[in-house]
C-alpha cells in the first residue's frame, strides 16, 4: 500500500465519522457485596441485561424492584464501591459461539482460559432463549452409543433426549459422560461439556483425558471452577447450551453434559438469598424447578422443516447418601427422559459402572436402538431383574433347584460381562455380539471370575476374523441369517 | 407477624405528603409531631438522612432535576442554562470543571449521562479506525 493510498483512506474514515452525543443510563451502586450489587436509577432495566460496573466488571440485573435494581457480578468485584456509577448496555447477557469454540476450554463468558488464542467469533446467541415448541420437534429415533454395554444395551439414550445421570460422590457419574463424549468420535457429534463448581484440578485432569483420545476435536468445555463467583456457576449451563444451539440451528447434533447441577442450584441458592427472595424447601428460591426445566427443555430433536438438528443433554446430579427423595433430584428426574442411577453398594462391590438397574430407565431412547441391539438386549434386562430377586439365595447354591441356579448362573455371568472399565467405550456390534454369546449360553462353561479373560479373548476373535458380521450389525442389519451366522460364529469360538 | 420497619425513603415520602398544602402554623405543628415520630421509632438519628431523602423526593415531585454540567473551561451562566434547559425548565445546574475532557460538555443527571466530550468523540474516532 502506498502512503497516498494510506492517507486517502485516512481521511475517508474521518469525513465519514459522525459526530455523536453519547447518552448513557446509569445508576449509582448503593450496596456490593458477596457477588451482588443493589443499584439506585437504572429506571428503564430490563430483566437479565448486562449492566456496566467501573472496570469493566460486568453484571446482570435480576431483581427489578420498585426503587432499586438488584444483580450479581460476573468477576472481580473488591474495586467496586458505594456510589459507583453503573451503565445499560442494553443487551439481554450473550455468549460467543462458533466453530471456533471448538476445542477450546472457555468461561461461561465465552473467553478462553486454556491459555491459547483469544477467540475472535462475530456471533452472539443470547443464553436465556425459550425452547422449541411442539411444533418444531420430532421423536427421538437416532441413537446417542455412549459405548458403555450397560447403557447402551438396556438404558439406550437418543439423540434429543435429556437422560439424567445421578449418585452418590465419586462413583462414577463423570466417567460415564467423559467415556460417553470418547466414544463420539466419527459419530457426526459436536460435544459440550459444562464443568460447574468443580475443582480446577479434576478439570485439568479431564481436559488432558479429552485430548489423550482425540475428543477435543469436537468438544468445548466450558468451566466455572470452585473459585469463581457463584454467578459464574449459575450463567454456565446456559452458556453451554447457547453455544450448543448454535451447531444445532446449522442442524448438527450436539451433545451437552452438565457436571454438576446440583452445584448450579446451590449457586442460585446462594445468588436468591443474597437478593433476599423468599427461601421455600431446603432454602431454595421458589423457582429453582423453573431453573432446570427451563434448561433442559431447550435439548430437543427439531424437525426438518425446523431446521434440524438436535442437543442431547446428560445433566448429572449428586446425591447425599443415595437419597433420591430430595428436593433437587426430584425435580431433575421428573423433568429428564429417565436416568442412570448409580449406587455406591455397587461400585464398592466392583461392579462399574456401577449402574442399579431396578432404578434407571431410558423413557423415550428404545425407539432409537438400533435392530441388532434390541433383538439382543431384549431379555437383558429381564434376565438382570429376575437375577437380582435370586441374588440373596446364590449362597445357598448347592441346596437350588436347578432352574434357579440357572438363572443365577446367568446372571452372574452378565453381571461380569457388564463390567467395563473406565476409558475404554466400546462399539456398538462388539457390544452385540458378547451380549448375544452370553444370553444365550455360550458362556456357561466359563467359571464367573474368568468371564473378564474371557470376553477379551471373545472379541479379539471377533475383531481378526469376523470382522465383516461385525460391519453388518453396527449398519444396524439384522435378519435370521445374520442371527445364524452370528450363532455360527459364537459357537466356533467356544470350540477353540 | 412482626411489624414492618419503615425505610428513611419511606418516613421522607410520607412527610411530603402530608406538608405539601400545609403553610404556617399548621406547618410548624405537623412538624414538631413528625420528630415526635421519629423520636418514638427511634428514628432521630437518621434523621439527617430522612431530610436528604426528602428534598430529593419533594424536587423530584415538583419537577427540579439536579444536573452537573462538567465542561473543561468556566462556561458563562447562560450557556449553563441552556444545557438545563435540555433537561427540564427547572434544572438546578451544578457546574464543574474537567480539563482532562478536552472540550464540549458532559450533563448528568441521576439516571441518564449525555456525552458530548471531545474525549469521548476521541475515542470513538480511535475505536472506528482501528
Amino acid at each position: 500500500m502506498s502512503i497516498n493510498s494510506i492517507v486517502d483512506e485516512l481521511r475517508k474514515n474521518i469525513s465519514a465519522f459522525e459526530k455523536q452525543v453519547e447518552v448513557e443510563e446509569v445508576g449509582k451502586v448503593i450496596e456490593v457485596g458477596d457477588g451482588i450489587a443493589r443499584m439506585s436509577g437504572l429506571s428503564k432495566c430490563q430483566a437479565s441485561e448486562m449492566l456496566e460496573f467501573p472496570g469493566g466488571t460486568m453484571g446482570v440485573a435480576l431483581n427489578l424492584e420498585e426503587e432499586t435494581v438488584g444483580s450479581v457480578l460476573l468477576g472481580d468485584y473488591t474495586h467496586i464501591k458505594e456510589g459507583d456509577t453503573v451503565k445499560r448496555t442494553g443487551r439481554i447477557l450473550s455468549v460467543p459461539v462458533g466453530e471456533q469454540l471448538i476445542g477450546r476450554v472457555v468461561n461461561p463468558l465465552g473467553k478462553a482460559i486454556d491459555g491459547g488464542a483469544e477467540i475472535k467469533t462475530d456471533k452472539f446467541y443470547p443464553i436465556e432463549k425459550i425452547a422449541p415448541g411442539v411444533m418444531k420437534r420430532e421423536r427421538v429415533n437416532q441413537p446417542v452409543q455412549t459405548g458403555i454395554k450397560s447403557i447402551d444395551a438396556m438404558f439406550p439414550i437418543g439423540r434429543g433426549q435429556r437422560e439424567l445421570i445421578i449418585g452418590d460422590r465419586q462413583i462414577g457419574k463423570t466417567a460415564l459422560a467423559i467415556d460417553t463424549i470418547i466414544n463420539q468420535k466419527g459419530q457426526n457429534m459436536i460435544c459440550v461439556y459444562v464443568a460447574i463448581g468443580q475443582k480446577e484440578s479434576k478439570i485439568a485432569r479431564i481436559v488432558a483425558k479429552l485430548k489423550e483420545h482425540g475428543a477435543m476435536d469436537y468438544t468445548i468445555v466450558v468451566v466455572a471452577g470452585a473459585s469463581q463467583p457463584a454467578s459464574l456457576s449459575y450463567i454456565a449451563p446456559y452458556a453451554g447450551v447457547a453455544m450448543a444451539e448454535y451447531f444445532m440451528d446449522q442442524g448438527k447434533d450436539v451433545l451437552c453434559v452438565y457436571d454438576d447441577l446440583s452445584k448450579q442450584a446451590w449457586a442460585y441458592r446462594e445468588i436468591s438469598l443474597l437478593l433476599r427472595r423468599p427461601p421455600g424447601r431446603e432454602a431454595y428460591p421458589g423457582d429453582v424447578f423453573y431453573l432446570h426445566s427451563r434448561l433442559l427443555e431447550r435439548a430437543c430433536r427439531r424437525n426438518k422443516e425446523a431446521g434440524g438438528g438436535s442437543i442431547t443433554a446428560l445433566p448429572i446430579i449428586e446425591t447425599q447418601a443415595g437419597d433420591v427423595t430430595a428436593y433437587i433430584p426430584t425435580n431433575v428426574i421428573s423433568i429428564t427422559d429417565g436416568q442412570i442411577f448409580l449406587e455406591s453398594d455397587l461400585y464398592f462391590r466392583g461392579i462399574r459402572p456401577a449402574v442399579n438397574v431396578g432404578l434407571s430407565v431410558s423413557r423415550v431412547g428404545g425407539d432409537a436402538q438400533i435392530k441388532p441391539m434390541k433383538k439382543v438386549a431384549g431379555k437383558l434386562k429381564l434376565n438382570m431383574g429376575q437375577f437380582r430377586e435370586l441374588e440373596a439365595f446364590a449362597q445357598f447354591a448347592s441346596d437350588l433347584d436347578p432352574a434357579t441356579k440357572k438363572q443365577i448362573d446367568l446372571g452372574q455371568r452378565l453381571v461380569e460381562v457388564l463390567k467395563q472399565p473406565q476409558y475404554q467405550p466400546m462399539n456398538v456390534a462388539n457390544q452385540v455380539a458378547i451380549i448375544y454369546a452370553v444370553s444365550n449360553g455360550f458362556a456357561d462353561a466359563v467359571a464367573v471370575n474368568e468371564m473378564q479373560t474371557w470376553e477379551n479373548k471373545f472379541h479379539e476373535f471377533f475383531n481378526r476374523s469376523k470382522s465383516a458380521l461385525l460391519g453388518k450389525i453396527a449398519k444396524a442389519e439384522w435378519d435370521d441369517k445374520i442371527e445364524a451366522e452370528l450363532k455360527e460364529a459364537c459357537g466356533e469360538f467356544v470350540k477353540q | 407477624m412482626p411489624k414492618k420497619k419503615s425505610t428513611t425513603t419511606q418516613y421522607a415520602k410520607a412527610l411530603y405528603e402530608v406538608t405539601k398544602d400545609l403553610k404556617g402554623e399548621h406547618l410548624h405543628a405537623v412538624l414538631a409531631e413528625f420528630v415526635k415520630l421519629l423520636a418514638r421509632a427511634h428514628k432521630l438519628k437518621q434523621a439527617e438522612q430522612v431530610i436528604v431523602e426528602f428534598e430529593k423526593f419533594a424536587k423530584k415531585q415538583q419537577g427540579i432535576v439536579p444536573l452537573t454540567v462538567t465542561t473543561a473551561r468556566t462556561v458563562p451562566d447562560k450557556e449553563l442554562i441552556k444545557i438545563g434547559n435540555i433537561f427540564s425548565h427547572q434544572a438546578e445546574v451544578t457546574p464543574m470543571i474537567d480539563e482532562k475532557i478536552i472540550g464540549g460538555f458532559i450533563a448528568a443527571t441521576d439516571e441518564v449521562i449525555l456525552d458530548g466530550s471531545l474525549r469521548k468523540q476521541l475515542i470513538r474516532l480511535k475505536q472506528n479506525l482501528i
